[in-house]
């Protein structure tokens, strides 16, 4: 389940026609697909032996429509051909448009950012893993049955890669999450865990609200057995929190933004091996996302980071791997880039438009 | 850096003593401070309630001697605050897991540590307020010094291990179903007037005193009674061995529990 498996095919540069046939047959493939994917499996295959057999036609006549499309472009006489054609140009245009900001963010990445690099695919090959997910279900338990959220998920995260989880709302993107941090039980399967891993850094969980921020601070320090560092931990707390006089109010005045600030500050306080964060940067202002970036360029090949986020700017600054929950499977990407760009072609826009 | 120290390998004992001794803090943090009355509450709740069965009792004009071998103040202090001591073990301890949900995004926590650490503390501050309320009341000449003061610890602690089994047991339908909380409190509520904290056992008639026989906290607040006045004599059939096999049999169902459940009440 990766990229790797599909070689780019951006050799040479197709003619508009051609790229519009490609992308119309694809379409009309996977509407194929998903109209018979519920047959037995002999009329699943005469169906497909028939419809390979009318591709050729269909590929004719939309070549026909495009012609004839091109030459009365006036009045319009193939309002299919119309449709598909102006589909596709936007479509093309968007695609391109993505493909230059990629070319542009890698060069600048090239040109001012010394951060080293980690070779995600060598160290899929040869490991050590923090993660391993092996075959994950998981439903949740309503009062009228529950639908699979996760269905059946296989992957390893090795040691020092970053990941980033994308997926619509309801993907189980969080709940990958809490399995990972042992939070909860699988129904099936298993997740083995060779690391340290924090606990999910997110809006809510680990801070109690009626504490100030040094009482739970103090508290997280204790259960670690900070012991006589406690002192020094909660000035790097401070520290990394900035949230000035705050750090001694209760939690429960605090803004979201504030929690987690001091919820990230915390996790950052302790040497694990992987921390996990789920929506923790989303609230966060300039200065927060700047500090967490370099706390974790810091720790580059080093410490990790799972972490879940709609934001596409911080995913592609913090991760280099990605992994796109989609219909309860996990896809495996070794750039973070193609799994935005997968899911944002799964939800038919295009990444431009927020990051 | 320092903090590479926290984290070498710590042995599953010392993460759960590292845990207790961190939610100990933090729960003697909340616990004197999540009211006005704070800690003045504890000594003052047992002394209202002395206070208004007393009133209600001179109210009803029945000054003369009750309790055969005791002054009625003392015997009804001491009822009182063991009785405190075992309703706010469990009480407290059920409600534990619940209370500290937020905790258990660190793995180091598991739901029954709450419940752990809630019995040492309610065991302290009682242990603390039954000294106290001895030393206040010598004060004002009541015999309230336990004769036997060894006896009476003994039987504290198994009091304190009866409510600590209980809330073990209980914590499991109080966090994971929601309706159990009602149709809890009401059962514990007689529980007050069933084990002969204010109404002496001797006084029901012998058919219902056979089923309330079966309440191990009325073993335990007679049994502390006879260690505290020495001419105090309860209804026969008050046995410790009675309260320490009930106490340590809900000790291991309860853990069985809280085994068997850890990750549901920890996912909910």
């Amino acid at each position: 389940m990766s990229v790797a498996d599909n070689p780019p095919t951006d050799s040479q540069p197709l003619s508009e026609e051609q790229r519009i046939l490609q992308r119309a047959e694809q379409a009309r493939r996977q509407q194929f697909k998903q109209s018979i994917a519920k047959l037995p499996a002999d009329v699943k295959e005469a169906a497909y032996a028939a419809f390979e057999a009318s591709s050729n036609a269909h590929r004719e006549r939309l070549k026909d429509e495009i012609k004839q499309y091109k030459q009365d472009s006036g009045d319009r006489q193939s309002k299919a051909a119309d449709v598909i054609v102006a589909q596709e140009r936007s479509a093309l245009a968007e695609q391109q448009k993505v493909e230059q900001k990629a070319k542009r963010k890698s060069k600048s990445a090239q040109a001012d950012d010394n951060t080293p690099t980690v070779d995600v695919a060598k160290r899929r090959e040869t490991g050590p893993f923090v993660v391993e997910v092996q075959d994950l279900w998981k439903r949740y338990h309503g009062p009228f049955g529950g639908d699979w959220v996760l269905r059946g998920l296989n992957f390893k995260i090795p040691y020092g890669v970053s990941v980033g989880i994308v997926g619509r709302n309801g993907a189980g993107k969080s709940t990958l999450l809490k399995l990972i941090a042992g939070m909860d039980s699988p129904d099936r399967g298993k997740v083995l865990e060779n690391a340290r891993i924090s606990w999910p850094i997110g809006l809510s969980g680990g801070l109690q609200g009626s504490m100030t921020g040094r009482q739970n601070t103090k508290f997280v320090a204790r259960i670690h057995g900070g012991g006589d560092d406690i002192d020094d931990i909660i000035e790097r707390v401070q520290k990394f929190a900035e949230i000035g006089s705050a750090f001694d109010q209760p939690i429960s005045t605090y803004s979201t933004g504030m929690r987690s600030r001091l919820n990230f500050g915390l996790s950052l306080a302790f040497d694990f091996d992987v921390y996990i964060s789920d929506e923790a940067t989303a609230v966060g202002d300039v200065t927060f996302k700047e500090k967490a970036r370099n706390a974790f360029r810091e720790r580059v090949g080093n410490a990790s980071l799972i972490m879940v986020s709609h934001q596409t700017g911080i995913l592609r600054d913090l991760c280099q791997a990605g992994i796109f929950l989609h219909e309860g499977q996990a896809i495996w990407y070794d750039s973070i880039d193609d799994a935005i760009d997968a899911y944002y072609a799964s939800i038919g826009r295009t990444p431009d438009k927020k990051s | 850096m320092n903090a590479m120290k926290t984290h070498q390998p710590r042995t599953p004992w010392q993460v759960t003593l590292h845990v207790w001794y961190a939610m100990f803090m933090r729960e003697t943090m909340a616990r004197m401070s999540q009211d006005r009355f704070g800690p003045v509450w504890l000594l003052l709740e047992p002394v209202l309630h002395v206070l208004i069965m007393v009133s209600v009792r001179s109210m009803l004009g029945r000054t003369g001697r009750l309790i055969p071998g005791a002054e009625f103040i003392p015997w009804l202090v001491v009822g009182v605050v063991t009785f405190f001591l075992f309703r706010n073990i469990m009480n407290r301890g059920m409600a534990a897991i619940d209370a500290n949900r937020a905790m258990y995004a660190y793995r180091q926590v598991h739901p029954t540590d709450t419940i752990f650490v809630r019995f040492g503390l309610e065991t302290y501050l009682q242990s603390i307020v039954f000294v106290l309320m001895i030393i206040a009341f010598t004060f004002v000449d009541f015999h309230i010094v336990p004769y036997q003061p060894l006896e009476v610890i003994w039987v504290w602690l198994w009091i304190a291990l009866l409510g600590l089994g209980v809330a073990l047991v209980l914590s499991l339908p109080y966090s994971l179903i929601p309706e159990m909380r009602k149709i809890i409190t009401l059962i514990t509520f007689p529980l007050y007037m069933l084990s002969g904290v204010i109404f002496p056992v001797f006084m029901f008639p012998l058919a219902i005193r056979e089923y309330l026989m079966y309440n191990p906290v009325l073993h335990a607040v007679e049994l502390i009674r006879i260690h505290t006045f020495s001419t105090y004599h309860s209804v026969p059939g008050i046995e410790l061995a009675y309260v320490q096999k009930f106490a340590i049999v809900a000790i291991l169902f309860g853990l069985m529990l809280q085994i068997r459940f850890k990750i549901k009440m920890i996912a909910q």
